[in-house]
């Protein structure tokens, strides 16, 4: 019994010294793939603990191979926006512009009912109070209430709907795709980010576009 | 990049760790099964002072590995190959010539196990 406790206490170390290591998201809103991780690595653990025959290395091993596997991972994931798809998706627009884009529920085989009681945990309870509803690529829904149906900020005299901001540019690379659904072009956005101060747009961190032609820009750190 | 190094290192430990353990577990496995192989023959051929040498090198080299072998290997393997062994040096010491021909091949066949195991084959693997 002693042994069960000393190899419980080593298995319960290794793998809060793994989370640890793998980072704060691992505790917080979880990725597919950071929650199959997280699944594995407590079943690895368990079952050394519960087979005192087994070696501690069939569990040892096996936690510390999938913890450095995670940040390899993460790592190209920060880096290539192509495997970050892949690895975790995108998100999916449900409502657009206050009407239920259909297609997305089905596509994410979600009901409505579902739709529904996600937005009512955030209490909204008034369908047509929503401009916009995406499905994170955690499961989570985020809704976008128009803007007369926000909750005013403490202090503010009124607000203009900015609308739902998109993004053009991300760690320096352009998102082609979505600078033509806003019907503009490589030309344009080399004149906004030189605007901004920028030489290039792959000095570009962030650069979004809100439906009143807002831009919020970020520069790289590195580019400064 | 503190990260990346992070990950690099565990990795290349965890690989360290598994081929070493390979290495080590096939080069024991490797010798017993040589050394029990040489009595089973010495046997046949009526020197059993060289047969109960062989099996005395084979154990003595088992004993000399169990306690580190133990860290990647299950109680239940690590405990049938004590057996198998207990098995040989009872039947050598009976000078009973077909139990020992028996008992020897058990144990080559639990050592070839045992090597098997910790080799990285599709079999392994799949």
């Amino acid at each position: 019994m002693l042994v069960a406790v000393t190899r419980t206490a080593i298995l319960y170390i290794v793998v809060i010294i793994a989370m640890r290591i793998m980072g704060k998201r691992q505790i917080g809103e979880l990725e597919p793939s950071e929650l199959v991780v997280a699944i594995m690595i407590s079943e690895l653990a368990a079952v050394p603990m519960q087979e005192p025959g087994m070696p501690l290395a069939s569990g040892l091993v096996p936690i510390i191979t999938l913890t450095a596997l995670e940040i390899v991972i993460s790592i190209v994931l920060l880096k290539n926006t192509r495997m970050r798809k892949l690895f975790c998706g995108v998100p999916s627009v449900l409502i657009e512009n206050g009407r239920i884009v259909q297609k997305e529920l089905k596509k994410n085989r979600m009901t409505v009912d579902e739709l529904i009681e996600d937005l009512r945990l955030q209490n909204v309870l008034d369908l047509s109070t929503v401009q916009y509803a995406i499905l994170e690529t955690n499961g989570k829904i985020s809704a976008v209430l128009y803007a007369e149906h926000r909750p005013m900020p403490a202090g503010a005299q009124g607000g203009v709907d900015r609308g739902l901001p998109v993004i053009l540019i991300n760690d320096g690379r352009t998102l082609s795709d979505n600078l033509h659904k806003l019907g503009l072009n490589d030309k344009w956005l080399d004149k906004t980010v030189k605007s901004k101060g920028a030489s290039k747009t792959s000095d570009v961190f962030l650069l979004m576009l809100d439906e009143q032609g807002g831009v919020y820009y970020l520069p790289k750190e590195e580019a400064r | 990049m503190k990260q990346m190094i992070t990950a690099a290192a565990l990795l290349l430990a965890v690989l360290a760790i598994g081929i070493t353990s390979c290495a080590c577990t096939s080069s024991l496995c490797r010798e017993m099964s040589a050394g029990l192989e040489s009595a089973r023959s010495d046997m046949k051929a009526g020197d059993w002072d060289s047969a109960e040498k062989g099996v005395k090198t084979a154990s003595a080299r088992w004993e000399s590995s169990r306690r580190a072998l133990g860290l990647i290997t299950g109680d239940t393997e690590l405990a049938a190959m004590d057996a198998a062994l207990a098995g040989v040096e009872s039947a050598l010491e009976q000078r009973n010539t077909d139990e020992l021909d028996m008992q020897i091949r058990l144990a080559v066949l639990l050592a070839d196990g045992l090597r098997e195991r910790e080799r990285l084959s599709w079999h392994n693997v799949g």
